[in-house]
């Protein structure tokens, strides 16, 4: 299938992926997922199949991330990244939508939810903290290296703290980072320094949908206390552990992920569940 | 809802416009099998669209539309045939650089498939029959007697009108609707040319040189087949497998594709891998 596009209230050309085999005859809810920082919405295939027999899922590229490109100084900013969420969603015409994010993408997922209680049906959040500056890592030390050595590279030396390369299939891991490190590096060294400043632990309890929130258990870039936030702090989260698993779960562990996600919105959706 | 898949389009080799989708979330590393699924007649491949959250995981998914239907042009009068239907199958294979391949079909779309698989036994992995004997002439469909229905009354009304006997089976009637739109997109005269020729055909002598792993699906209680006329292949193919559903009446693809399509992921990835 090939990307679509729209264009941003700001005049930027958005891309994403629109995947729906739901019965023709009947409304189906609106699925949002946005990816993590690095690739694209590519890195979300393996979901798909688990959620479009029920959902219409789009998968958005980020700003300077797969088929969408590296916006001007002013316009690379979270709550930016949040309102292409919902200018997407306004482009599907889905009045109401649930949204889903991984890593970076879970904290855009997440600040369109804050921004948009009366449009966010549900939030699922996957290896989201309330900010990431809380982590064990300095992120910009990873723009440096990324600088240095480029992506891949970078990607190869810290690729434990992001799968387990025990259980992951040969193959995985090449096509990982071949993947990921698509994203150039002038997008990185703007977008990750961004993330960075971006804090939200705050607005969580304005988060009013239900919430799924999934924290790998074993993540050497944040501890399950700081993905704990959410639950503590969101009146209505679900909160699940992956016990072992380092950060990436969304890419490594993909179709657990979707079989709790799917669980997760078929309990709240208004989409006929008799089916 | 729109269906997503987006169509893609390939010249046959007699310059007619073949078209059909991809679908595809199976992993992007090792290796790749592909499957070809193909329609019954009337209507197109958009009435598989049930089966390709459950097969796409694990395969690319490959939904040609037949000559005459879809959006594949319609044939010219020496452009339609069986041989033809079954060369635009190995051409779309071609086109793909698939050099070896899974095919299943749906009634006529089997009937395609089983002569592709009788024609090409170098080039087709595993079959698999949904609802078909082996040509029309073994079957008890009175293609006189639907021609001249539809010739009288348009396809619309003589659908509406044969419902019931179809889908006993299916109280939705958002379905049945659904179902009776997407057959009547089909042009009468390209059906009272299809048709007939499909009534014409019967390989049975030919089905002993299918040799490679072969699916029977089988409808119980089929007023256009008997269980006796869809035994045929236990008899000239004695390594097929038959799995009947009791029961149920011929359009098992439309009525029950959950079903179906489970039935046929577990018999591919009894076969997977030995490309």
């Amino acid at each position: 299938m090939n990307a679509q596009r729209f264009k941003a209230s700001d005049g930027l050309e958005i891309a994403y992926f629109l995947d729906d085999y739901t019965d023709p005859w009947r409304p189906a809810d609106t699925v949002i997922l946005v990816h993590a920082a690095m690739g694209s919405s590519i890195r979300f295939y393996a979901w798909v199949p688990h959620l479009a027999g029920v959902f219409r899922v789009a998968r958005i590229d980020m700003r300077g991330h797969g088929a969408t490109p590296l916006p001007g100084p002013d316009q690379l900013s979270v709550p930016r990244l949040a309102r292409d969420v919902v200018e997407l969603a306004d482009h599907l015409g889905a009045q109401r939508f649930h949204v889903a994010g991984s890593s970076a993408g879970s904290t855009v997922a997440a600040k369109a939810a804050i921004d948009n209680p009366g449009r966010v049906q549900s939030l699922g959040a996957f290896a989201c903290t309330g900010g990431i500056r809380h982590g064990l890592q300095d992120q910009n030390s990873w723009v440096r290296k990324i600088g240095e050595k480029g992506l891949a590279a970078f990607l190869r030396d810290t690729i434990a703290d992001r799968v387990d390369l025990k259980s992951v299939e040969p193959g995985f891991v090449d096509w990982f980072i071949a993947e990921s490190g698509k994203t150039s590096v002038a997008a990185l060294e703007r977008f990750v320094p961004m993330m960075r400043e971006f804090e939200f632990v705050a607005d969580l309890p304005r988060i009013r949908c239900p919430t799924l929130a999934v924290a790998p258990g074993g993540d050497p870039i944040h501890t399950v206390e700081h993905y704990r936030a959410l639950p503590e702090r969101i009146p209505d989260c679900e909160f699940v552990v992956y016990d072992g698993l380092p950060h990436n779960i969304t890419d490594a562990v993909p179709d657990r992920c979707a079989r709790d996600y799917r669980r997760f919105l078929l309990k709240n959706s208004t989409t006929d569940k008799h089916r | 809802m729109p269906l997503s898949s987006t169509m893609q389009e390939m010249t046959a080799s007699d310059g007619l416009k073949l078209a059909y989708a991809i679908d595809d979330f199976s992993d992007p590393w090792g290796p790749q099998e592909t499957l070809i699924l193909i329609h019954a007649a009337m209507g197109s491949s958009r009435r598989l669209y049930k089966w390709i959250p459950i097969l796409s995981r694990h395969f690319r998914v490959v939904r040609p539309d037949m000559r005459g239907h879809g959006r594949t042009q319609i044939p010219g009068p020496d452009q339609l045939s069986l041989t033809r239907l079954t060369k635009d199958v190995i051409e779309l294979a071609d086109h793909l650089g698939l050099k070896r391949f899974h095919l299943a079909g749906s009634s006529a779309g089997s009937i395609v498939a089983m002569r592709t698989a009788i024609d090409n036994p170098e080039r087709v992995l595993t079959l698999a029959n949904f609802a078909s004997t082996p040509g029309l002439k073994p079957s008890n469909i009175d293609m006189n007697k639907w021609v001249n229905g539809i010739k009288a009354k348009g396809f619309k009304s003589f659908l509406e009108e044969t419902i019931e006997e179809r889908f006993p089976n299916v109280q939705d009637k958002g379905f049945l609707k659904w179902f009776v739109e997407e057959s009547a997109k089909t042009d009468v005269d390209l059906f009272a040319r299809f048709g007939p020729m499909m009534k014409e055909v019967d390989y049975t002598a030919d089905l002993h040189r299918i040799k490679c792993p072969m699916l029977n699906v089988m409808p119980g209680h089929d007023p256009l087949g008997s269980k006796a006329q869809y035994e045929v292949y236990r008899q000239h193919v004695p390594h097929s497998e038959y799995i009947w559903y009791d029961g149920l009446p011929h359009n098992i693809t439309d009525s029950v594709p959950e079903r179906c399509a489970e039935d046929l992921l577990k018999f591919l990835l009894k076969h997977k891998g030995r490309a």
